[in-house]
């Protein structure tokens, strides 16, 4: 027994695996202050954890040669349950993003945060001696499949983020400066074609509200002004527990989910931000060392492709809270209540940290 | 492949680099939001959860002098609707959905959206005031399909006896627009109007709103964004309204309604030693009730198109001329300035020529009284008499005495609006008419006539002047409000003076007197004077009260007072287009005595 654990540790990032326990503390502690430490969500987002840090030691111990082997049919299997959930999927709130699976939903678009890359970083061995160009626009094209089939649930954040864990490999792969400014003009010629025709009007109001979010304070921008009240309430040390309001009174709804940051803001104030940010920013440079060092040219790509993914989805929902960005239903990595998001982030670093053990193994 | 690890390297340098600027960008947001704005959103954040919940006070209970309910408050259950943050539409949607399960009048509908256009500091709205036992329960069993309507318990004002006392009590109603706009405009009002629904608008509701209102308290609690309540903060209790007792009688209120019933007109009685008044009753009337919470429009054009005009108070706000009522005050001022005596006297052949010009005045009796002396120039209302006092007297001099007796003034009874009549003088006219003053307008003044004018409450009160012989307080609606102040000790003018005029006025019902159809049935010895006022003065015609049109007959008074030999009562009765005053208003008077002796003995 004894033996297995240390199999099991001696495979693990010491660094990153301390960090890590620290980030999901945080989470527990601020869902229990959102929700209530007695609530069934605390309990169950115990056992999320639990449970995601066993899969995070299991997936940790794989060795990824048969990932990149089979990242085809995974890519594949992605597709089929995003399909899938189109058609018997849960909608809430008019959108039919999950799966449900009794105890927990699986948010479908997740998956696709993790294996959209390694199946595009298979590929780069495949195309080494193809044209580059021709790597990316396949690159592209098999990016936009499921962002289309997202944008379809709909869920525009979550789609515009799997379209850009495509894209930061397509930059991250070489693209030339040429093809950004042009990729860069195209997407400012398409803005008005897809203001009109792609985007829904409560997709419009949110970005409206975003400019003025007191102009419809009740319907859209109802969030965005509590959530500013609940975060600058807080001040330099936070709130004294009894004055502690926007969230204990409901008055901002989802605080467990996408808008936990306002508890922390509201709870501990912009020297506990700070502090969440220092762990963050430890935890993420932990990351970097690791991602930099990797042996093997598609490995670190890989994992500068998940950890860019990371901090851009911790970054955009830090933004839409403040109210610095439309409200586009992304949780905050790690922290905020839910299976889906936790997990897959749980995987892509366990991965991360299987690439680093096994990097000895694999020579560039 | 090193090279290609240096792009890569390079190229997620450039992302961390701009990701690096996104996260300055966030933290000078928090900075902005948590140290710069911090005080703005700490403020928010408390009124985000507090809200302030106003604690209606009870209204004053009003008695008679005997402690009867006059207006009570009724405990009703309203459906009010929280209007917060909800459209037009969506209130529509909310009524008309109400109005499967229940009756909802399209005034009820009228009233509710008028209250919410007016009343910017209420959040909940009555729809339908006091429903039914059967509504309610009814209600409570869907009231899960409507979150934003709640059952209120309520207070609603009520005048037992309505129409009764319609006028002297008024009724109190909705705040208006207009009332808003004063009691925003002080900060007193406006927190003891906090959350009230109603205002006195007429009568004595109107008069002792101040007393009858009390100060309405508040809560303020926690709530949460379901609005659901966390906690009581503070609590603020309002301050009850107080009880008036009158010095009205509801007896003698019942029974002038009754007299004045098929009559235009008014009727006062007050109490001689102390001016607390016992009746006030004005005809056509309307029932108070149907104000408390809005009238319908068609029942107010009915109310105010009626051109018997039911809404007007004839006691106090409308003024007629005095006719010969007011020959007894006048007779005061001729004997004061020694123009005539007890022993004076004239022969009135039936007319008088105003001296010095060919005019000619006629006594209202052709044949004329022949000789008259005061006594009996009262008794009988000789005019002649009366000319002749009032030309060697002077109008200077002349409303200079009528002035002690109140006309011109208002009595400073405490109900809205008094009119305070017309007492002619030069200076008046000049004042006024821009016109100097004519010798015959001094004739036509000495019968009340002309431009002279007082109300019904003028007229008992200058009686109660007149009695007492010294200056009187207020006329008071209020009981035993002046039992202890010592009344003024400064007499009018000589006792015996006032003695002769009251002879006079006992005369007035003997059987030479113009109220001599009592003179064989009077055991409650009532005295008084008759009045008979013009409406129309016909040139070259004679008055034949048979041929001539309702509105066009004369004002029939009477004003009088009981016992003559130990003074309790006066009473003061105007009948509208009535005729004489011995033949509608006098015989009113009495039946009214009488009954008071009646029943208070």
């Amino acid at each position: 027994m004894n033996n297995i654990f240390t199999f099991l540790f001696s495979r693990t990032d010491k660094q990153l695996f301390i960090f890590l326990l620290i980030i999901l503390f945080f989470s527990l502690n601020l869902i229990g202050q959102a929700v209530g430490f007695d609530s069934s969500f605390f309990f169950k987002q115990l056992l999320f954890i639990a449970v995601g840090l066993i899969i995070f030691i299991l997936v940790s111990v794989l060795n990824l040669r048969f990932l990149f082997r089979y990242s085809f049919i995974i890519y594949i299997l992605s597709i089929l349950i995003l399909v899938l959930t189109a058609f018997i999927g849960t909608e809430i709130n008019g959108s039919k993003r999950w799966l449900d699976f009794g105890i927990f939903k699986l948010q479908s678009s997740e998956i696709l945060k993790l294996t959209l890359p390694i199946f595009l970083v298979s590929l780069i061995d495949y195309f080494k001696n193809r044209s580059q160009t021709l790597t990316e626009l396949v690159f592209l094209s098999i990016s936009f499949i499921p962002f289309f089939i997202i944008l379809n649930q709909p869920d525009l954040g979550s789609g515009l983020i799997i379209l850009f864990s495509g894209l930061i490999i397509i930059f991250l792969n070489g693209l030339s400066v040429k093809k950004i400014l042009i990729g860069i003009l195209g997407f400012l010629i398409l803005l008005p074609y897809a203001w009109i025709n792609i985007l829904k009007d409560y997709q419009k109001g949110r970005i409206l509200n975003l400019i003025d979010p007191f102009s419809n304070p009740l319907d859209g921008g109802y969030h965005a002004i509590q959530s500013s009240i609940a975060i600058g309430s807080g001040g330099l040390f936070g709130k004294s527990s009894e004055l502690s309001s926007q969230h204990d009174l409901l008055f901002l709804p989802e605080t467990h989910t996408d808008f936990i940051f306002a508890v922390l803001s509201e709870n501990y104030g912009f020297l506990g931000n700070i502090i969440f940010f220092l762990i963050f920013f430890l935890f993420v440079y932990r990351l970097i060392i690791i991602s930099v060092n990797l042996h093997s040219h598609s490995h670190r790509l890989l994992a500068m492709t998940y950890v860019m993914i990371f901090i851009l989805c911790f970054l955009i929902n830090i933004a839409m809270v403040t109210g610095l960005f439309p409200i586009v239903g992304i949780p905050l990595p790690l922290i905020s209540y839910g299976g889906s998001s936790l997990f897959i982030y749980l995987i892509m670093f366990a991965l991360i940290n299987s690439l680093n053990y096994n990097k000895t193994l694999i020579a560039d | 492949m090193l090279n290609s690890r240096f792009i890569l390297v390079r190229r997620f340098n450039i992302l961390l680099a701009i990701l690096s600027l996104f996260l300055l960008l966030i933290a000078i947001r928090l900075f902005w939001l948590q140290i710069y704005k911090n005080d703005f959103y700490l403020e928010r954040s408390k009124s985000n959860s507090e809200r302030i919940e106003p604690i209606k006070s009870l209204r004053g209970l009003i008695f008679d002098r005997n402690d009867n309910i006059v207006a009570e408050n009724i405990l009703t259950y309203n459906l009010e609707v929280d209007i917060e943050n909800k459209s037009t539409e969506d209130l529509n949607n909310i009524i008309g959905e109400l109005s499967t399960i229940l009756s909802i009048s399209e005034h009820e509908r009228d009233l509710f959206f008028k209250m919410r256009s007016e009343r910017k500091f209420l959040r909940e709205i009555p729809l339908k005031i006091n429903i039914n036992n059967e509504e309610l329960t009814f209600f409570v069993s869907k009231k899960f399909l409507f979150p934003d309507v709640t059952i209120k318990e309520d207070f609603l004002r009520s005048y037992p006896h309505g129409i009764e006392n319609a006028h002297l009590i008024g009724f109190i109603n909705r705040i208006s627009k207009k009332d808003l706009e004063k009691i925003e405009n002080d900060p007193e009002m406006l927190d003891a109007y906090f959350g009230m629904t109603h205002i006195g608008k007429q009568g004595i509701e109107n008069s002792f709103e101040n007393d009858l209102r009390g100060k309405s308290g508040f809560k303020k609690i926690r709530v949460n964004a379901k609005n659901s309540f966390i906690a009581e903060i503070e609590n603020k209790k309002a301050l009850d309204g107080q009880d008036l007792i009158l010095s009205i009688d509801l007896d003698l209120q019942r029974k002038s309604h009754e007299l004045l019933k098929n009559y235009k007109g008014s009727l006062i009685m007050t109490d001689i030693s102390n001016s607390e008044v016992l009746a006030y009753q004005s005809n056509p009337g309307f029932d108070p009730n149907l104000f408390v919470n809005g009238i319908s429009f068609a029942e107010w054009d009915k109310l105010n198109l009626d051109p018997d005009k039911p809404m007007l108070d004839r006691v106090t706000n409308a003024v007629y001329p005095p006719g010969s009522t007011i020959k007894p005050f006048l007779s005061i001022a001729g004997l004061e300035n020694n123009i005539i005596n007890e022993d004076y006297s004239i022969s009135d052949p039936g007319f008088y020529q105003l001296p010095k010009t060919k005019k000619i005045f006629m006594d209202w009796k052709k044949e004329g009284h022949g000789n008259v002396n005061i006594v009996k120039a009262i008794a009988e209302s000789c005019d002649v008499y009366f000319y002749d006092l009032a030309y060697r007297l002077g109008i200077e001099k002349m409303s200079d005495g009528m002035r002690k007796f109140s006309f011109g003034q208002k009595t400073g009874i405490n109900l809205p609006s008094e009119k305070k009549g017309i007492l002619p003088s030069p200076e008046w006219k000049l004042k006024h008419h821009k016109k100097k003053w004519n010798a015959y307008e001094t004739i036509n003044t000495s019968i009340g006539q002309g431009d002279f004018l007082s109300s019904p409450a003028q007229l008992v009160h200058g009686l109660n002047i007149l009695l007492n012989n010294k200056p009187m307080p207020p006329l008071s609606l209020i009981k035993d409000k002046f039992s202890d102040v010592s009344l003024g000790i400064k007499k009018i003018t000589d006792e015996k003076y006032i003695e002769i005029v009251k002879r006079g006025m006992e005369e007035v019902t003997s059987s030479n007197g113009t109220f001599r159809s009592i003179a064989n049935n009077n055991k409650n010895k009532i005295a008084g004077k008759t009045g008979t006022a013009q409406v129309f003065s016909l040139k070259n015609q004679d008055y034949d009260e048979d041929n001539i049109a309702d509105h066009l007959k004369d004002h029939s008074l009477f004003i009088g007072y009981a016992p003559y030999d130990n003074p309790q009562v006066s009473i003061a009765v105007i009948i509208e287009n009535g005729g004489h005053g011995s033949t509608v208003a006098a015989p009113i008077a009495k039946k009214m005595l009488d009954f008071y002796f009646e029943t208070t003995k």
